[in-house]
């Protein structure tokens, strides 16, 4: 692992416990090895980048370098969440990957009107997910891969 | 009526209910052209006769029961008139009005389509004929009058001026006739009428002609066609009396200077004599000679000689004396009395005009009656028409309130106690009745609404289920796929040190135990993996079939018009592949190329019916798949006809209801796609039906409507 400075966080907001699990070891399969910031709702998430409660230490809670986000969530869905991080002229920057769990296009197309950078389909195939994460070309410039 | 108005408001209801319902309901047909034709002609042939002739006759008659010699006269003068009436009247003028009416009548009983502007134009023809009919009889009384009378003065060498003394035959035929043809025609084209008015449903007459008008109209007529016909007969009445009396005094008096005249030679003296025999201001004597030559000075200058020597051939023929009125023209007396020696004769005409001035007094004072007849019936007509059109007035009040603004609160109070106050009372009922059936109405209206909200609201509730459903399940479905997949590299690590464990293993019995545990193991864990993993994607793929019938009729995707050949090209490409493998042969006929749908779930439907086509086409000889349609009025109609295995009869309902497999053989399928194509064909407005026999092969017909008003009132 390279050092903790240099790295760029990718943040995962996801409510379900498993999937969770299931992502951070896909990325990991494909080779991703950037510092994970889990975040298991949406409120939480918030907190988390605009520096509430218990994230107010700024040395503690980097700003991410991506976010996956999670459509279906408690408290403060995915969109809710986009809606706010895009609404703020310094967290709107991030590049963010929704992560939905059917291709409906109207949800999709809603992804897209609040600012989401792309979608990923959460494949029911566990290789699937894998190939989605590598395919995707907005990666290239953030995720790390080992030397 | 009055004796009624004790009972109670219960029994007055009732009655009225009862009038109400007793009345049989008048169906309006189109009238023959024939029947139409054969009323108006009876209307206008009676019209004629008895207003046409009935005076001529009358008069006719009386004339040849006062003169023999002159009722031939008399005849001509009244039947002259009546070809005249009738050639114009009745078989010209109204005839060539009618002529538009008969043609329409004639094309619409031969089943012709009926146009409405021509429809308008026969409505307000048949409502103007009536009026066209009066006028014509008017004028035809009139022409009749001044060609027929004026032949008989003009005949008689008498004065036109005279004839001033016969104009009230003008208005007495022409209004008579005209008031009784205008009804009889108005009655006659009452069917015709009607029949134009129901075509029309809310045709509005051209023009308004007022009840009080109208009434005003015939009754003014009539009083003063009564007038003239009871002036001359009174007059023609005194006139005889008088006519009597000078006949009497005439010959007396003749008689009396023809003694006289025997006494005197010179001719001087008797001219003298004969001023005695004078009767009137106009009246003159004379003498005649053997031969007729008159030889005493003419008196007169305003009377032709060959009258006279008419009157002196008259009195020979008689025996030369006696006396005698001739009618044509002025009335005149002629009294004639002989001369024994010389055999001359004396002759003296009177003029019964001299001795009429108490007659014509008379007469000056049936003008008065006849205009105070009039303002009469001006006075009375006005408010007897007022009794009707006030009532009337308040009816279309309370009719235009509630058409207008549905003011149901109308009464119509009851006025009178005629006919109007039957309408009145009925009205009432209506308005009663109707009030009643909208509260109804706004109640099963609300009811309905209510029920239809609460179905949309169900309809809709499920749809969301469906959808959070299928959402919300696929989330565990990732976990235990994801999970599973994750358990194999370990198993395969735990076979592999099973392995390695055996065959290190010195113990025979160890070995053969790991070993055997090993396979075991292997085959307990692939197996349950395998089932776990192919569970798992039928379940996505089930749930992804829900979704997509959740997703039916979304307004994301927009209803244009499409080419089914186009989509079925697609849709084939897809099987193309399947279709060769299972040597299946595809006959395609022609589809309709603009239909309004939805691109993708058409192509759904033609995907899921090749499908089963495919899935369920069994192992006949011939195998194919047929694919047609035709174009009707308002929708197209497809079909897709298999040689599979087919569907019995009592099944043909439940193959589109939802988790419906009929074959438990080894065929992929949810038992989700017919109830998909259901609800795709159903959220267009169209329908799918299947026909079919088991062994026999199936069809599934689909029907998608060509005219996207009626699919907005399902989508919408």
């Amino acid at each position: 692992m390279s050092t903790p400075k240099q790295s760029i966080y990718i943040m995962l907001v996801e409510d379900d416990e498993g999937h969770q699990l299931l992502i951070r070891e896909n990325l990991r399969a494909g080779g991703i090895i950037n510092e994970l910031i889990e975040m298991r709702d949406g409120q939480e998430a918030l907190d988390y980048l605009f520096r509430r409660g218990k994230y107010q230490d700024p040395a503690k809670s980097p700003r991410p370098g991506l976010i996956l986000l999670d459509i279906k969530m408690p408290k403060m869905d995915g969109f809710g969440v986009l809606e706010k991080i895009k609404s703020d002229p310094q967290l709107r920057m991030i590049p963010i990957l929704m992560l939905t769990s059917t291709d409906d296009q109207v949800e999709v197309n809603r992804c897209y009107a609040l600012g989401a950078n792309s979608y990923v389909v959460k494949p029911i195939r566990y290789e699937e997910f894998q190939d989605r994460v590598k395919s995707l070309g907005l990666f290239l410039d953030i995720v790390r891969f080992p030397d | 009526m009055a004796g009624e108005a004790g009972a109670s408001a219960e029994t007055e209801h009732a009655t009225a209910v009862s009038a109400v319902s007793t009345h049989t309901t008048t169906r309006y047909d189109l009238p023959t052209p024939r029947r139409t034709l054969t009323r108006l002609f009876r209307t206008w042939l009676i019209g004629i006769t008895v207003f046409g002739y009935g005076p001529a006759i009358t008069y006719g008659w009386l004339a040849w029961l006062l003169n023999e010699k002159q009722w031939r006269w008399a005849f001509l003068m009244y039947f002259t008139e009546v070809p005249l009436i009738g050639g114009f009247c009745i078989l010209l003028v109204p005839w060539l009005a009618y002529r538009p009416i008969h043609r329409a009548l004639t094309a619409w009983s031969r089943g012709e389509s009926v146009d409405r502007s021509q429809c308008i134009r026969v409505y307000q023809r048949a409502l103007e004929l009536p009026w066209w009919v009066a006028v014509g009889s008017f004028i035809a009384a009139f022409i009749g009058y001044v060609v027929g009378v004026g032949v008989v003065h003009w005949q008689a060498n008498q004065p036109i001026s005279e004839m001033i003394k016969t104009m009230p035959a003008i208005p007495l035929v022409g209004g008579m006739m005209g008031a009784f043809c205008y009804f009889g025609t108005v009655r006659a084209l009452h069917p015709v009428v009607a029949w134009c008015s129901v075509q029309l449903k809310q045709a509005r007459p051209l023009r308004h002609t007022s009840l009080a008008a109208k009434f005003l109209t015939t009754t003014c007529v009539l009083a003063i066609a009564a007038v003239c016909l009871l002036q001359p007969a009174a007059y023609t009445l005194g006139q005889l009396v008088t006519e009597e009396q000078l006949q009497d005094r005439a010959l007396t008096q003749l008689k009396a200077v023809a003694g006289r005249v025997a006494l005197f030679e010179r001719l001087q003296d008797r001219t003298a004599l004969l001023r005695d025999a004078v009767l009137g201001r106009y009246g003159y004597a004379f003498i005649l000679d053997r031969e007729g030559h008159i030889i005493t000075p003419h008196p007169r200058n305003f009377t032709r000689l060959e009258q006279e020597q008419l009157y002196n051939a008259r009195a020979h023929v008689q025996g030369r004396e006696g006396v005698w009125v001739d009618r044509v023209g002025y009335h005149r007396v002629v009294a004639f009395a002989k001369l024994v020696d010389p055999p001359w004769m004396l002759m003296s005409i009177a003029f019964p005009n001299d001795f009429a001035a108490p007659l014509n007094r008379y007469v000056r004072f049936g003008w008065v009656v006849m205009i105070e007849v009039f303002f009469v019936v001006i006075l009375f007509g006005r408010y007897f028409t007022r009794g009707i059109t006030t009532p009337l007035a308040e009816l279309t009040r309370a009719a235009r309130q509630i058409a207008e603004r549905g003011d149901f609160s109308q009464h119509v109070p009851v006025t009178t106690t005629d006919e109007l106050s039957e309408v009145a009372r009925s009205f009432n009922h209506m308005v009663e009745e109707l009030r009643t059936s909208k509260a109804d109405l706004e109640q099963y209206t609300k009811r309905l609404e209510q029920s239809t909200q609460e179905l949309s609201a169900l309809n809709q509730e499920m749809e969301d289920l469906l959808r959070v459903v299928s959402h919300d399940l696929r989330a565990p479905l990732i976990n235990i796929q994801g999970f599973s997949k994750r358990l194999e590299p370990v198993i395969q690590e735990a076979l592999r040190k099973l392995t390695l464990v055996a065959e290190r293993s010195q113990d025979n019995g160890l070995r053969t135990e790991t070993e055997t545990f090993r396979d075991t193991m292997q085959a307990r864990f692939a197996e349950s993996l395998r089932f776990i993993s192919k569970g798992v994607e039928k379940m996505d793929a089930l749930l992804a079939s829900l979704l997509a019938i959740s997703r039916v009729g979304r307004k994301a995707d927009p209803i244009r018009p499409n080419d089914l050949n186009t989509i079925l090209d697609d849709v084939l490409a897809t099987f193309d592949h399947q279709l060769k493998e299972r040597s299946i042969q595809v006959i395609r006929h022609p589809l309709s190329t603009q239909v309004p749908c939805r691109l993708n779930e058409i192509n759904q439907v033609f995907s899921n019916l090749i499908a089963n086509a495919i899935n369920y086409m069994g192992a006949a000889e011939q195998r194919f798949i047929e694919i047609g349609g035709r174009e009707q009025a308002e929708h197209v109609e497809c079909y897709v006809r298999d040689t599979g295995i087919g569907i019995g009869s009592e099944d043909q309902e439940r193959v589109f209801q939802m988790f419906t497999r009929l074959q438990a053989i080894d065929v992929p399928g949810e038992g989700v796609g017919l109830a998909y194509v259901r609800k795709i064909l159903r959220s267009h407005g169209g329908k799918i039906w299947v026909t079919s026999q088991k062994g026999q092969g199936s069809t599934f017909f689909f029907t998608l409507p060509m005219t996207p008003a009626t699919m907005q009132g399902v989508t919408g």
